[in-house]
């Protein structure tokens, strides 16, 4: 029964990662990238299909595609934001050393402040390459609204 | 006699059994096996991400193209081009390039124009900056090849802009 238990384990934990990962999410090959190991504070995986069950669905500002940051479905710009300031904030407190001060209530301005945490913010974006550019455009336009200055865009390396 | 003899008997069973006693290696092994899998099935998955870097310009203007972590303006005069990303052309894989407003061209013919107008710029010791945009229908993977020919040109810093383009007055692709 332990062994069964833990095999149970080990496959939920493989298609859990999966599932909030990159599932379904067909990337777009390039040959000019590079290689990069380091941890992103800010995952976005865009990808084709409905928004999720269970993140609220507004009219306004609602993604028509499955967004997901850092694990975690995104419905709408306004969710987005504040995933984005919540870990803007978490890195913050993480990475002193930046000179990225805190995120807090000076972070909550509608542009992009000079010094801004956010455009130290380490963001990537994995888009489905087959997802029209209209799909992707609201997630860029929250980031650099916020003073994202510069985001990874992960590929696939072209062979 | 014979009780002497079965109890030696029974003294034999049990010494063979305490040879045995112990910890019991097969959920052991079978534990450690799923964890060896777990794993190798993790290595296989996460792996190193093999990225491209894009600018965001800003709605407050290209100032705020700036490269990251540097607060550092653009060189003075950098010659900034721009590219947009049209779907529905002729052109191989259904998008076309157009630059500085220009009639979409092919992506073949794209770069061969990007590369001359880098080599122009460069001539007379300008930097050279793109802003990509793109219309709408247009697949990602188009808008990555785009950047791509733009990074193949010889153009560092490349914009992916998130504002839609300016409806093209001629047909893309001629």
């Amino acid at each position: 029964m332990i062994d069964v238990v833990m095999v149970l384990i080990v496959f939920f934990l493989i298609v859990g990662r999966l599932a909030s990962d990159r599932a379904g999410v067909r990337l777009a090959e390039s040959g000019l990238g590079r290689v990069d190991e380091s941890t992103p504070a800010v995952t976005i995986t865009i990808a084709p299909g409905p928004v999720p069950p269970g993140a609220a669905a507004p009219a306004q500002g609602a993604f028509a595609a499955r967004v997901v940051v850092n694990g975690l479905p995104v419905a709408d710009e306004a969710e987005l934001e504040r995933l984005l300031r919540d870990a803007a904030a978490r890195w913050a407190s993480e990475h002193p050393e930046a000179g990225a001060g805190e995120a807090g209530p000076a972070e909550t301005g509608d542009g992009p402040q000079a010094g801004s945490v956010f455009a130290r913010l380490p963001v990537q974006v994995a888009a489905d390459k087959g997802l029209g550019f209209e799909r992707i455009r609201p997630v860029l336009a929250v980031c650099a609204r916020l003073g994202v200055i510069e985001v990874g865009l992960i590929t696939e390396r072209a062979p | 006699m014979s009780g002497r003899r079965g109890a030696l008997l029974r003294r034999g069973a049990s010494d063979r059994a305490g040879a045995h006693a112990g910890p019991n290696m097969a959920p052991m092994v079978d534990v450690v096996m799923v964890i060896l899998v777990f794993f190798m099935a993790s290595a296989a998955f996460v792996g190193p991400e093999w990225l491209i870097r894009a600018l965001l310009p800003s709605r407050a203007g290209p100032e705020a193209t700036a490269p990251r972590g540097g607060g550092a303006q653009p060189e003075p005069g950098p010659a900034r081009i721009d590219l947009v990303v049209r779907a529905g052309a002729g052109a191989a894989g259904g998008w076309s390039l157009g630059i500085d407003g220009a009639d979409a061209l092919s992506p073949a013919d794209a770069e061969a124009a990007l590369l001359a107008r880098v080599r122009d710029a460069e001539s007379s010791g300008r930097q050279v900056e793109a802003v990509l945009r793109s219309e709408d229908g247009v697949p990602w993977e188009a808008v990555i090849a785009a950047r791509d020919i733009a990074a193949r040109a010889g153009i560092a810093r490349v914009g992916v802009d998130h504002a839609a383009p300016p409806v093209s007055g001629a047909p893309a692709g001629r």
